[in-house]
C-alpha cells in the first residue's frame, strides 16, 4: 500500500477538491422506494399515434428493452410509503431514452440521457397511488450528454433500471452545485489566473470546513449548512476587488434538427417532448426565458400535442416563450431559390401572425452551413430586420470570421442587422464555456454585451435546471462577466440598439469554410429540388390562371405540397448530411409532393387546357415572356406539328442516356403565361442540318472533335471563329478523387482532395444516336471503378450550347466526381449565380480567404468572361463548383459513408451544358439558356388551350425582370400578387400587362402588406427596379383592401 | 406473430436487409451476414455499430431475440466488428 500512500500526501488541491466535493452526492437522496411491477411493449412511433409490434409483457430491472429507431410504451404503478408522507417526491429514472412520464393520465415532464427526475408532488401523501406510463424513444446519437448515470447506458438498445420514488436533501443539492461550479472555475482553462488563486483560496477555506473524510453521513449532513453559508458569504457574493468582466445575454434554446439520426416523423415526439421539458423549467424557474424556432414545430404541437400549444401560447403572452426564426424551418441556406426562401419567410412568419400575434422579426439559423447573399433582401421584404447564424465563427477552418455584429450587405445591397456569435449555440453553462462567449467577443465597441446560447441540441432538450442551477452561480463569481437570462429577440434588439453608428459591412455571402461537401451530397434529392421549386411555380401559375377562369383556387392543397418542398429543404435534409432511414422517408416525402402538385395541375388543366382531338398538342409557357424554342413532349410524337395557318414543326425523338426516349419538338412563340395549340401531323421531319462524322460532332453553332481515346480536345466556336478548348487539354473531363474527409464525411471535401487523384479508364465507346433537324448528338459509355456512365453530348440546331445529358451508375465509396472545361479565357473574376442575383467571385487564391473557397455553390451556372467573350457552365441540378485559373469545374456526385453508409449509391440523372457567348453574361442569353435548360417548355398531347389561347396571363417587356411567383393573395386568394427579380444587375423599368382585370396596384412586402402604391393604367403598369431588386406586387382586383 | 420461415442463409440475408438494415441505419450502423454455422450466426458489424460501445451486448441481445421472433428456436449470435469500416 506504500504506493498509495505516497499519491494520498501528494495530492494537490485540485485532487482534494474532487475528493471532498464528490463526497456530497452521498447526501443527495435521502429515500428511495422502487415502483413496480412495469411493462412494456414496443412499436414506432407515428404522429397520429403508434403500431405495436407487441403486447404488453412484464420487464424488470437490469433487462434489455427496445431496438435502433424503435419506440415502447411502459406502464408501472408506485405508491408513497408512510416514510415520505408529506415531503416532495420525484420520480427518478435512470435512462438513456427519451421518455414522456404521465401520471395518473397526466402528462408530467419528461426525462432522457440528461434528466433523470420528474417532480409527482411537493407534499406526498402516504398511500397515495400513481399510475405511470412512459412513452419512451430509443434513441443512441447523443448531445454532449453529461449525466454520469446514463452516460454508460448509451446505446441503441436500452437498460431498464426500475424507476424510484425519491425524496431528496435539497440543501445538499444546492451545496452540491456551489461546490461544482466553484471547482469548475477555480480549476478552469480559461479563468484568470488572478481570479484562479482567490476561488482556490476559498476552496482551501471550505475544505476545513469539511468533516475529516472517513466521517459518517450524519456528520457530513451536519457541515451543509455552514459549507452552504461559506459559500454564499464569501464565494458568491458581489464586491470582489475582481467586478466583472463582460456582459452576457444568456439565450436558452434548443437545436433541433427536423431530421438527422432520426426521421421527421419522430422530430414531432422530439419537439413535442422538447417543449414539455422547458414550460416544468418554466414553473420551477421564473427568470427563466426559452427561444423555440421553426414554425413547422408549433404546427406539430397544434396538431399532436394540443395541450403543450395551448401552455406554450401563455407563456408567449407572457413574454417569456420567445418564438424566433421567421421562417417555416431552418432551412438549408445555399441551396434553396430566392422564392423557397421567401415562402420559408412567409409560411412561417404568416403562422406566427395568425396563432400567436407575434411578428417576429429575425432570423435563427445556428446551425446552417453559410448563407446566401440573396438572404439579406428577402429577409427585410420579410419584415425581419436581425440575423443569426453561428457556424462561421465557430467552425471556419481558415480564417477567423472578423464580426459577431455586423451588417449583412446582400447581393442587391440590402443591409440587415447580422449576429454570428463567436461560440457554438450548444451550450450547457459550464464557466469554461461562459467565458468563452466573453472572451472570443469581438465587437466590444458596438456593444457591451454578447449573446451566450444555451441548451442542448440537435435532436432537441434543451435546458435542464442544472444549467440554470450553475447560471445562478457563474452570475455571481467575481472575474465572470455579468449576466442575465433573456430573450433572442431582446439580445438582439439591445445589441444592435447600442452603437448601430460603429457597425462594419460584411458584403455578400456568409461563405462557411467547411462542409462544402453539402453542395453535393445526395445527388437525388439536388435534383428533385431543383425540378420541384419549377414545378411549383408551374402549377401556382397554371392555378392561378385557371382561377381567373372562374376556378376554385386551392390553397390549402398547394400550401400542403409547398410545404413538403420546404421541410425537405431542412439543413440536413437537402444538404445530405442524415442517416439512411431519413433518406427514403425523404424520398417518400418528394414523391407525395410530386403527386400532390400534379393532381393540382391536372385540376388547372381542366380548365385551362381542356380535353381535345388525340393529335392536338396544347403548349403552356409558364415565364412572363414568350417563349419559344423546344418543348417536351409528354408522349411519343411523329412527323411535325403544324399550327393554324399550315407552318409546320419538327419533332424528334432524342435518346436518354441509360435508357429511354423523349420526343421534342420545335414550337413557335407562346405568350408569356399563355397557350399555343398546335396538332400532330404525319408528314416526316425535315432533314438534319447537322453532322456527325468520324470523330466529330458538328451543327452550325460548333465542331466538336474527339480523339482517338474519346477525349473531347476540340470545341470550335464557328459563330466567333475561335477556338474554346485551349491546345492540348481536354474538355469534359471527368475527375475522380479519393475524398476521405473522415467524421463530418458527407459534409466536407477537405482542402487537400486534388492531392489523391484516382486514374479513369477512357469513355470506352462513342456511337452517333442523333441526327435530326432540332438535335445532333453521340452517345459514349464508360465504365470507372465500380460504377458505369453513360453521356449523350447533343447540338442543336436552334441553340448555342452543348448539352452533357448524363446518367450514371453510382457505386463508389468515398470519392468525389467533377467534371472539367479548361477554357480559352482570361478572367479575373468568376461569375455564379444565386438564383436572384449573382456573386463575383476573385479567380485566384491569393489570400487565405480565396484559398478557403476552393469550392462554393452556384445555382443553374457558372460563367468565366473575358472582354467580349464568356464560357458558362449551366447545370439542371447540381450546386457544387470552383472554378481555377480558366478551368471551370463542376461536382457531380459524392460518396460518403457517415452517417449515411449507402449515401448517393445508385443512379444519377443530370445535365451540364456549355454555353459560349458574346460579351459578357448579362446581354448574352445566359440567364434565358439556364431557364430552359432547367424548365423546358412542356407540349400536353390530346389537349386544347382554352381561355388562355394565344393570351398572355401577364407579360413583361424587359427580359432582365423575371417573373418568380403569379399566385392569388394569401389572405383571400382574391387578389393576383406577382412576385418579379432584377436578373442582369442593372437598373431597369419594366412595364407589365397583366391579362386580367384589375382596380390598382400595390407594392407589397413578402406577406403581401402594402408598403407603397404605384401609378397604372387600366392595363399597364411600370415599374422600377434596381440591380438584383425582388418586388411584389399585388393588383387589386375587388374591394379595395387598403382598408382591411 | 408465429414464426414463418426458416433458418436458412438466404432467408437470414434477406431479413438483415429488410428488417434489420433500416433500424440500425438510424443511427450510422450497419450488419452484415457473414456466415450460419450450426446454431450460431456470425455477423459482422460495420459503421457506427463497429465502434458503439454497447453493440456487443445491447445488439446481440435485440438480434437473438429478433430472430428467435421471425425464424423460432434459439441461436446464438456472434458479431464481429470491424472498425475499419470504410474497407467495407
Amino acid at each position: 500500500m506504500a504506493h498509495l500512500k505516497t499519491l494520498r500526501r501528494n495530492m494537490n488541491l485540485q485532487e482534494w477538491a474532487r475528493l471532498e466535493f464528490a463526497r456530497i452526492d452521498a447526501l443527495l437522496v435521502t429515500r428511495r422506494h422502487p415502483t413496480g411491477p412495469w411493462q412494456i411493449r414496443i412499436g414506432d412511433y407515428h404522429p397520429h399515434g403508434y403500431t405495436w409490434e407487441s403486447d404488453f409483457e412484464p420487464i424488470s430491472e437490469g433487462q434489455f428493452w427496445g431496438r435502433p429507431d424503435g419506440n415502447a410504451e411502459m406502464i408501472g404503478s408506485a405508491g408513497i410509503p408512510e416514510s415520505m408522507a408529506g415531503q416532495p417526491v420525484w420520480l427518478e429514472v435512470q435512462t438513456a431514452s427519451e421518455v414522456f412520464v404521465y401520471a395518473n393520465g397526466k402528462l408530467v415532464d419528461g426525462v432522457d440521457p440528461n434528466r433523470v427526475r420528474v417532480k409527482l408532488t411537493d407534499a406526498a401523501k402516504p398511500g397515495f397511488h400513481y399510475d405511470l406510463r412512459f412513452e419512451a424513444y430509443s434513441r443512441s446519437k447523443f448531445d454532449d450528454e453529461r449525466a454520469l448515470e446514463t452516460l454508460h447506458m448509451r446505446g441503441c438498445v436500452q437498460h431498464f433500471h426500475v424507476p424510484e420514488l425519491v425524496t431528496l436533501n435539497q440543501e445538499a443539492q444546492a451545496l452540491k452545485f456551489d461546490l461544482a461550479v466553484l471547482y469548475e472555475a477555480a480549476f478552469g482553462t480559461l479563468t484568470p489566473e488572478a481570479v484562479k488563486l482567490h476561488l482556490q483560496a476559498e476552496i482551501k477555506e471550505l475544505l476545513k470546513l469539511f468533516p475529516l473524510y472517513d466521517s459518517l453521513l450524519d456528520e457530513l449532513n451536519a457541515a451543509v449548512p455552514r459549507l452552504r453559508a461559506y459559500a454564499r458569504e464569501h464565494v458568491y457574493r458581489p464586491g470582489t476587488s475582481f467586478g466583472h468582466t463582460g456582459k452576457l445575454a444568456c439565450v436558452a434554446h434548443s437545436h433541433l434538427d427536423l431530421a438527422y439520426h432520426w426521421k421527421v416523423s419522430q422530430c414531432v415526439q422530439k419537439n413535442a417532448r422538447t417543449c414539455l421539458v422547458q414550460l416544468r423549467l418554466m414553473d420551477r424557474y421564473p427568470e427563466f426565458r426559452y427561444a423555440h424556432s421553426q414554425a413547422w414545430c408549433y404546427e406539430m404541437l397544434e396538431a399532436h400535442y394540443p395541450e403543450l400549444f395551448e401552455e406554450i401560447r401563455k407563456r408567449v403572452a407572457e413574454g417569456r416563450w420567445d418564438i424566433v426564426g421567421g421562417m417555416y424551418i431552418e432551412p438549408d441556406c445555399n441551396l434553396p431559390s430566392a422564392e423557397s426562401f421567401i415562402r420559408q419567410v412567409v409560411y412561417g412568419k404568416l403562422y406566427f401572425l395568425e396563432k400567436f400575434g407575434v411578428e417576429v422579426d429575425n432570423c435563427w439559423v445556428p446551425d446552417v452551413f453559410g448563407n446566401s447573399a440573396i438572404l439579406p433582401q428577402i429577409l427585410k421584404l420579410g419584415g425581419i430586420d436581425y440575423f443569426l447564424s453561428n457556424k462561421m465563427a465557430a467552425f471556419n477552418d481558415t480564417n477567423r470570421f472578423p464580426h459577431n455584429l455586423f451588417l449583412w450587405r446582400g447581393v442587391d445591397g440590402t443591409e440587415i442587422y447580422a449576429s454570428v456569435p463567436s461560440t457554438h449555440f450548444i451550450t450547457w453553462n459550464e464557466p469554461d464555456q461562459v467565458l468563452t462567449s466573453w472572451q472570443t467577443f469581438q465587437d466590444e465597441r458596438i456593444s457591451d454585451e454578447t449573446v451566450h446560447m444555451y441548451g442542448f441540441g440537435d435532436g432537441g432538450s434543451g435546458v435542464n435546471f442544472e444549467m440554470l442551477e450553475y447560471y445562478e452561480r457563474i452570475k455571481k463569481l467575481p472575474g465572470f462577466p455579468e449576466m442575465r437570462l433573456t430573450t433572442g429577440r431582446d439580445y438582439l434588439h439591445k445589441s444592435f440598439a447600442q452603437h448601430p453608428e460603429r457597425l462594419e459591412v460584411w458584403d455578400g455571402e456568409l461563405y462557411l469554410e467547411m462542409h462544402r461537401g453539402t453542395f453535393t451530397t445526395k445527388g437525388q434529392f439536388k435534383r428533385e429540388n431543383r425540378r420541384a421549386e419549377f414545378t411549383a411555380q408551374e402549377v401556382e401559375s397554371l392555378l392561378t390562371l385557371a382561377a381567373l377562369n372562374g376556378a376554385p383556387y386551392p390553397a390549402g392543397e398547394l400550401k400542403s405540397a409547398y410545404k413538403k418542398l420546404l421541410v425537405n429543404q431542412f439543413h440536413d435534409i437537402l444538404p445530405g448530411s442524415h442517416t439512411n432511414p431519413v433518406f427514403h422517408e425523404t424520398v417518400e416525402r418528394y414523391r407525395e409532393m410530386r403527386e400532390e402538385f400534379s393532381k393540382l395541375k391536372q385540376q388547372a388543366l381542366a380548365v385551362l387546357a381542356p380535353p381535345g382531338a388525340p393529335d392536338d398538342i396544347c403548349i403552356f409557357n409558364p415565364f412572363s415572356e414568350a417563349r419559344e424554342g423546344l418543348a417536351v413532349l409528354d408522349g411519343a410524337g411523329a412527323g411535325c406539328l403544324e399550327d393554324a395557318k399550315g407552318n409546320r414543326y419538327a419533332v424528334q425523338r432524342q435518346e436518354l442516356p441509360g435508357g429511354g426516349e423523349r420526343y421534342v419538338a420545335r414550337v413557335p412563340a407562346v405568350p408569356p403565361l399563355g397557350m399555343r395549340t398546335l396538332r400532330k401531323t404525319g408528314a416526316p421531319a425535315a432533314a438534319g442540318a447537322a453532322a456527325t462524322s468520324n470523330g466529330t460532332l458538328e451543327n452550325r453553332f460548333f465542331r466538336l472533335r474527339f480523339d482517338p481515346h474519346r477525349r473531347l480536345v476540340e470545341i470550335y466556336d464557328k459563330q466567333r471563329s475561335r477556338q474554346i478548348v485551349p491546345q492540348g487539354a481536354v474538355a469534359n473531363e471527368w475527375q475522380l478523387f479519393e475524398d476521405k474527409p473522415g467524421a463530418f464525411n458527407a459534409w466536407d471535401i477537405l482542402p487537400g482532395y486534388e492531392d489523391h487523384p484516382i486514374e479513369l479508364a477512357d469513355w470506352d465507346s462513342i456511337e452517333v444516336v442523333e441526327n435530326g433537324p432540332l438535335s445532333t448528338a453521340v452517345r459514349l459509355r464508360r465504365a470507372f471503378s465500380l460504377s458505369r456512365a453513360e453521356q449523350v453530348i447533343r447540338l442543336y440546331s436552334g441553340a448555342p450550347r452543348i448539352d452533357f445529358e448524363t446518367w450514371v451508375d453510382w457505386r463508389e465509396t468515398e470519392r468525389l466526381l467533377k467534371v472539367a472545361f479548361p477554357v480559352e479565357v482570361l478572367a479575373k473574376i468568376y461569375t455564379t449565380d444565386t438564383s436572384a442575383g449573382v456573386l463575383e467571385r476573385e479567380n485566384n487564391r491569393n489570400t487565405t480567404w480565396q484559398q478557403a473557397r476552393f469550392e462554393v455553390c452556384a445555382h443553374k451556372w457558372t460563367d468565366l468572361s473575358e472582354g467580349c467573350f464568356g464560357v458558362a457552365l449551366m447545370n439542371d441540378c447540381k450546386y457544387g463548383c470552383d472554378v481555377k485559373g480558366n478551368v471551370i469545374r463542376l461536382s457531380l456526385l459524392k460518396a460518403p459513408i457517415r452517417p449515411d453508409r449507402v449515401s448517393d449509391k445508385g443512379e444519377h440523372r443530370f445535365t451540364y451544358s456549355l454555353f459560349p457567348h458574346d460579351g459578357d453574361w448579362r446581354r448574352s442569353g445566359l440567364v434565358e439558356a439556364a431557364y430552359d435548360l432547367n424548365w423546358p417548355l412542356q407540349a400536353l398531347g390530346g389537349r386544347r388551350g382554352g381561355p388562355l389561347e394565344g393570351k398572355s396571363g401577364l407579360s413583361i417587356d424587359t427580359p432582365a425582370v423575371k417573373c418568380m411567383a403569379f399566385k392569388l393573395d394569401e389572405k383571400r386568394q382574391r387578389d393576383v400578387v406577382v412576385r418579379l427579380v432584377e436578373l442582369y444587375g442593372s437598373h431597369a423599368t419594366a412595364r407589365l400587362r397583366p391579362g386580367f382585370p384589375f382596380r390598382r396596384v400595390e407594392v407589397c412586402d413578402l406577406l403581401e402588406r402594402q408598403t407603397a402604391e404605384i401609378a397604372s393604367s387600366r392595363d399597364c403598369v411600370e415599374v422600377s427596379f434596381r440591380p438584383y431588386q425582388i418586388q411584389t406586387l399585388k393588383f387589386v382586383r375587388g374591394e379595395d383592401s387598403a382598408q382591411e | 406473430m408465429s414464426p414463418v420461415k426458416e433458418l436458412t442463409e438466404s432467408n437470414l440475408r434477406e431479413w438483415i436487409e429488410q428488417e434489420v438494415q433500416p433500424k440500425v441505419r438510424v443511427d450510422g450502423g450497419e450488419i452484415q451476414f457473414k456466415k450460419l454455422e450450426g446454431g450460431t450466426i456470425y455477423l459482422g458489424a460495420f459503421a457506427d455499430c463497429a465502434v458503439c460501445p454497447a453493440a456487443s451486448e445491447c445488439l446481440k441481445w435485440w438480434l437473438e431475440k429478433e430472430v428467435n421472433r421471425t425464424f423460432g428456436g434459439t441461436y446464438n449470435i456472434v458479431i464481429e466488428r470491424h472498425p475499419n469500416y470504410w474497407a467495407l
